[in-house]
């Protein structure tokens, strides 16, 4: 039941990108990949995981709410002419190694709800479901997994996140101190 | 500076609207926050709410009231400060049991229960980190929509529009 159900989400998903593609106008196309980020938040809470889920969709509404601000004002650039030759047979070749790759793993994916761990007794994710209550005492396996056994992994999502807030305000910052007078002349103006 | 304060943003209905939820939003956040390691959720996703609370607020309210609210300068204090803290609790693991990002409280006093005092180390991960998002998310926010490109002289010029009122005419 489930399956069908998220087959169903999937093939919408696919529906939705392909429309934010093709769609002229920005503001709609902004719109569709809403509607695919808000299928992948309903996906996540039918395989169980919720908190994933509330995340998804709260990163989604503010995703769109920066997009429209920043799309909404500019103007729409089209690109026409013939695609060039050469770019073209790359680009159909790369789509048919990843469909053949993908189509072979889809083959040696596992049964739903029976995860590949249980085939491997040793493994790390075994050790954290088994252990991760004892151990950190936290009943939330994933906060026990990213902030105590994967803790310098979050350390380094940190700085990637500090390095990409802090660049761009590097890029948006106003113009240098020798050229504020001109920016005055304009609020005068105003 | 800023003038006719009370025809800034959205319509009446949406500002009596977004003042009833508003609080009830940040105390979801705040939820979210410190319960994040009992229940689903984490810092991530509180952090998050909190972004959108003032975000939400920007767009109902014009982009004054919140910064007299919450700052610039404040946010990018917030910030620092937070990823300081997460590094300085990480280090704290090993003054106390010699290990980078260890959980040394849980060692100490180990705390096998559901109950929100548990866990060692991770609610207090919980808490700077939902600080840290929130502010970098809001700060985001503002360069974007604080920052605007204008004609000057021909010359196309990047301009701070923080101190004068833009929002009038272009809200929603």
């Amino acid at each position: 039941m489930i399956e069908a159900l998220i087959s169903m989400l999937l093939v919408f998903m696919i529906i939705a990108a392909t429309i934010a593609l093709e769609m002229t106008d920005l503001l709609s196309a902004v719109i569709s990949i809403g509607a695919v980020g808000i299928v992948v938040s309903i996906c996540f809470l039918l395989v169980g995981a919720p908190d994933i889920a509330s995340t998804q969709l709260v990163v989604e509404v503010l995703t769109i709410v920066i997009l429209i601000r920043a799309t909404i004002r500019h103007d729409l650039v089209t690109i026409d002419g013939d695609r060039e030759f050469f770019g073209l047979t790359v680009t159909i070749a790369l789509l048919l190694v990843f469909f053949i790759f993908g189509l072979k793993a889809f083959w040696n994916l596992p049964e739903f709800g029976v995860p590949a761990i249980s085939e491997f007794p040793d493994a790390a994710s075994n050790h954290y479901l088994l252990k991760g209550f004892e151990e950190t005492g936290s009943r939330n396996i994933l906060a026990a997994i990213i902030f105590d056994y994967r803790g310098v992994d979050t350390f380094a999502q940190l700085c990637a996140l500090f390095a990409g807030i802090w660049g761009a305000f590097a890029i948006m910052r106003v113009q240098s101190k020798k050229k504020k007078k001109k920016e005055d002349l304009y609020h005068d103006k105003k | 500076m800023i003038k006719n304060e009370k025809k800034q943003g959205m319509s009446l209905i949406v500002k009596n609207t977004v003042r009833s939820v508003n609080g009830l939003i940040f105390l979801f956040g705040i939820y979210l926050t410190l319960y994040g390691h009992t229940t689903p959720a984490s810092g991530f996703s509180g952090g998050i709410v909190f972004a959108c609370v003032f975000i939400l607020m920007t767009l109902t309210f014009g982009k004054g009231t919140v910064l007299r609210m919450l700052g610039k300068t404040t946010a990018y204090i917030l910030n620092c400060t937070a990823a300081l803290l997460f590094l300085l609790i990480a280090a704290l693991g090993i003054a106390f049991s010699g290990f980078f990002f260890d959980n040394f409280l849980e060692k100490m006093y180990p705390t096998i229960s559901f109950k929100f005092f548990s866990a060692g180390v991770i609610p207090f991960y919980n808490i700077v980190i939902s600080l840290y998002i929130g502010a970098g998310f809001f700060m985001l926010f503002i360069i974007l929509s604080v920052r605007r490109v204008v004609d000057v002289e021909g010359k196309r010029l990047l301009v701070s529009t923080e101190f004068f009122d833009t929002m009038e005419g272009e809200s929603g």
